[in-house]
Parts: C-alpha cells; sequence; structure tokens
C-alpha cells in the first residue's frame, strides 16, 4: 500500500512537497501494462485470457471446475462435480479421455490406441478393492515386485 | 488369504510357495523367462479367495495350489 499523507492525518493543508510525495509514492507503487504483478490471491469471475486472443484462456466456470481452452478447443478439463479426482483430456466439447486418481482410464471418440510401457520399472501392487491391466508383452524389470492383494487379479493382455 | 508377489528375482511367493522365474516359464503358456526377466503375454494372475490361479494365455487355469504341488511335491 502506498504512503499517503492526508490533510487530517497532517492537521493542515498538505504543502507542495507532501503533496509531490503522495503522487510519488502512488505511481511508484502501481502496477501498469508491461509489469508482471504478484498478488497473493486472486480471484477470477470467468476467465483468464491470454493477451489478445480471444479463444485462448483459462476457465473457472463453476464452482470445483477447471478448464483450459486453446483455440477455441477444451484441451483439459478438471471437473470434481460431475467426476471426482479426474482429468480429462478434451478434443474439443466434449472430453476425449478421461484419468482418475481412483485408478480408472475411459476414452471417449477418436481413440483407437492406446499405449503402455512395456516395462514394470517400479515396484506395483493393485490398489484395494480393483483389478489391474496390462498391454502385453510385459516385463518386470529386475529388483521389481508386482503384488496382487486379496481378492485382486492382475490380466496381460 | 495371501498375497501374490512376482518377481524376476525371486519369481512368484504365494502363502509359504515360491516358484522360481524358470519353473514359472516352463509350466505356463505366456510367460516366458528372458534374459532374466520375467515377461507375461496373455496371462492373468487372480487372487480370488480359496481359488488363486493363473490363466495362461490358452485360457487354461492353473491353481496355484496345483502349481505348487506339481513343481514343488507341496
Amino acid at each position: 500500500m502506498s504512503t499517503i499523507v492526508t490533510r487530517s492525518s497532517n492537521g493542515a493543508a498538505l504543502t507542495h512537497t507532501q503533496m509531490d510525495a503522495n503522487f510519488t509514492n502512488l505511481n511508484n507503487d502501481k502496477y501498469q501494462s508491461g509489469n508482471s504483478p504478484y498478488f497473493a490471491n486472486m480471484y477470477l469471475g470467468a476467465y483468464l485470457y491470454h493477451n489478445g486472443d480471444t479463444n485462448t484462456y483459462l476457465g473457472f466456470t463453476a464452482a470445483d471446475d477447471a478448464r483450459l481452452v486453446v483455440g477455441g478447443r477444451q484441451a483439459l478439463r478438471m471437473d470434481e462435480g460431475s467426476d471426482p479426482d479426474s482429468l480429462q483430456l478434451c478434443s474439443g466439447a466434449s472430453g476425449g479421455a478421461t484419468l482418475s486418481t481412483t485408478g480408472r482410464f475411459s476414452q471417449h471418440g477418436g481413440i483407437t490406441v492406446v499405449e503402455q510401457w512395456q516395462s514394470i520399472n517400479t515396484n506395483y501392487t493393485v490398489t484395494n478393492g480393483l483389478n489391474a491391466m496390462s498391454i502385453g508383452p510385459t516385463t518386470i524389470s529386475s529388483g521389481v515386485t508386482v503384488t496382487v492383494g486379496d481378492g485382486e487379479a492382475w490380466t496381460v493382455v | 488369504m495371501a498375497e501374490i508377489h512376482l518377481s524376476s528375482d525371486f519369481g512368484l511367493q504365494w502363502n509359504n510357495v515360491t516358484i522360481t522365474p524358470q519353473e514359472l516359464a516352463d509350466n505356463i503358456l505366456g510367460i516366458d523367462f528372458i534374459n532374466g526377466l520375467l515377461v507375461f503375454d496373455g496371462v492373468k494372475v487372480v487372487n480370488a479367495l480359496d481359488r488363486e490361479y493363473i490363466t495362461d494365455s490358452r485360457g487354461d487355469r492353473h491353481m496355484l495350489t496345483d502349481l505348487a504341488e506339481r513343481i514343488l511335491g507341496k
């Protein structure tokens, strides 16, 4: 916050020097075009646009919803409301693929090939209550253990 | 019930049973032991209550109890 001397706090009319100091302080502390402002927090009502670009933006269109739109096409969407803990890689308005922290992967239209690493390089334990699938042939690297717990299955297709 | 552990170093461990990588490859179609590494292709490892098994790439089911008995005589 800029240091401003007011007439009230000064107890008398401001001198020319005090007036000039007020303007100097305001001028020094202001952000202007081209600056890199810093804010501890900033709240947006809806969109944050790329400068000079009307169809590339970061959007917060509703509570718990964030979208990245590039060139008018939605590229990324995180929507806690309709799909908890998920990240949608989009190809337009509708989702292209959904990655979920619950271990689910789904795809929507346009994608006909799913790729996966050929080796398991770190210890892996099938999550409790879920089954797992790998695209084979799948190699277990040296020093690595795959664990299939009670009630779970690991399928290599 | 016990976890099923799979490793290129020790093979398959389940309960007090250990089946080496080479024994796995020799007995399960779809599991190979190549250059010291276990390779899985078209197999399923299922840890279900009282029916722990591996389904090979031909679709045949190998109960772990049967595998242990056949390979290790346990």
